[in-house]
């Protein structure tokens, strides 16, 4: 095989993963390092760099977009943002220390939990009448296009949102992913946000919180241009791709089929890390 | 929250301008480096172990700055520095503000991600 047809491959792989994701709602992180790690055989700390830098790539495309409709509150995303880049921050230093079996332990916990919400039925919330006092004092209620009028929301439990946030943020320092999906839940059952407010701050913030990490990353030699330039290229066309056909699609019976997949990839990955394969 | 709606749509445009720039530095370095060594056989247990220094301040200073790698790792680093950008643009609009609160929140938020940029273990 020639260097060519390797980054053909991961290339190709990546779009799949990125399509995946999108589709899915699972991310292209979750998704792309069982690829490279269990297909290409690619140590997991280069296949955590590789998916970092599109992580980054995907979700400020999705950022820029999403802020342009009025969804976001950049309040709540930079309030819930303190917390989670010292979780990536600290996430990240952890990552040579801890042991790869453990990483793989972590990593598999998050496949199955991220399958679990992926096919979680969405309920939207009631209407609260009153903030948390931290949301009063700095001023993070807000409101949101609906239908052809603007309607408010009023936010919950901001304490318990930033801790859930700096956890976040660790997961996504220590496995090289977005955590959108831990993030988006901290929103939707702490802070009690409206379903679209809390996906779109959560992608706001994942770019943030996974470039604290990179740095850490870099530093470390995590990052290898040669595996990181086609993940990256690939995830961003297959996530542009999947979100373009998101609405012609039904993805219902894709989001169960790929749950159980990556529940499936999480089984494989364990077995193949106590029998030394990882 | 007209000033505010002014600000996403510019962070919207940094957000786009700074991942088009960084895809195509990418891309370009990638091309460039499989046009050199596309057809080299693919050594799984040296491109996977290599280590690659990628660091903000010594990219500038080595000598082979003109290379494939080198345009991947500038790339790479471009994507990074816009989340710093879009960080920085924040703490000016609070700042211009006056909002003590997210002064701190976002000025916070930058020196933890400059301090991980430049972080050397």
């Amino acid at each position: 095989m020639t260097i060519l047809t390797f980054s053909i491959l991961l290339l190709l792989f990546a779009v799949l993963a990125g399509f995946i994701g999108s589709m899915t709602g699972l991310g292209g992180g979750i998704v792309i390092i069982p690829v490279l790690v269990v297909l290409f055989k690619i140590d997991i700390h280069f296949a955590m760099g590789a998916s970092l830098i599109s992580v980054i790539a995907t979700s400020s495309g999705a950022a820029a977009a999403y802020l342009r409709k009025g969804y976001t509150n950049l309040r709540i995303g930079l309030f819930l943002e303190t917390a989670t880049v010292v979780g990536a921050f600290t996430g990240a230093l952890l990552v040579s220390i801890v042991n790869t079996t453990f990483l793989v332990i972590i990593f598999s916990a998050v496949l199955f939990i991220s399958a679990y919400l992926t096919i979680k039925r969405h309920e939207e919330h009631e209407d609260y009448p009153v903030s948390h006092p931290w949301a009063v004092t700095l001023h993070l209620n807000g409101s949101y296009p609906y239908l052809d009028n603007k309607k408010s929301y009023h936010v919950q439990n901001a304490p318990a949102g930033l801790i859930i946030m700096g956890f976040a943020g660790m997961l996504s320092g220590l496995l090289g992913i977005g955590s959108g999906s831990l993030k988006v839940l901290a929103m939707d059952q702490a802070l009690r946000l409206p379903y679209k407010v809390s996906t779109t701050t959560s992608n706001f913030m994942i770019g943030i919180t996974a470039a604290t990490s990179a740095g850490i990353y870099f530093d470390r030699g995590y990052i290898n241009p040669v595996i990181a330039f086609p993940v990256m290229i690939g995830v961003v066309i297959g996530s542009f791709l999947g979100a373009k056909l998101i609405h012609k699609i039904r993805t219902d019976w894709l989001r169960l089929i790929f749950s159980i997949a990556i529940c499936l990839i999480a089984i494989e990955m364990l077995y193949r890390s106590f029998t030394g394969q990882l | 929250m007209i000033a505010e709606k002014k600000l996403e749509f510019f962070l919207g445009i940094l957000l786009q301008t700074g991942i088009t720039l960084a895809i195509a530095l990418v891309l370009a370095g990638g091309a460039w480096f499989l046009w050199q060594h596309g057809n080299d056989p693919f050594q799984h247990n040296i491109i996977i172990t290599t280590i690659y220094d990628v660091d903000i301040i010594k990219i500038w200073q080595e000598q082979d700055l003109f290379s494939p790698v080198k345009l991947i790792e500038l790339g790479l680093l471009t994507l990074v520095l816009t989340q710093i950008a879009r960080v920085a643009v924040l703490c000016v609009y609070y700042l211009l503000i006056r909002d003590s609160w997210f002064i701190f929140f976002s000025f916070f938020i930058l020196s933890i991600i400059l301090y991980s940029l430049i972080y050397q273990s």
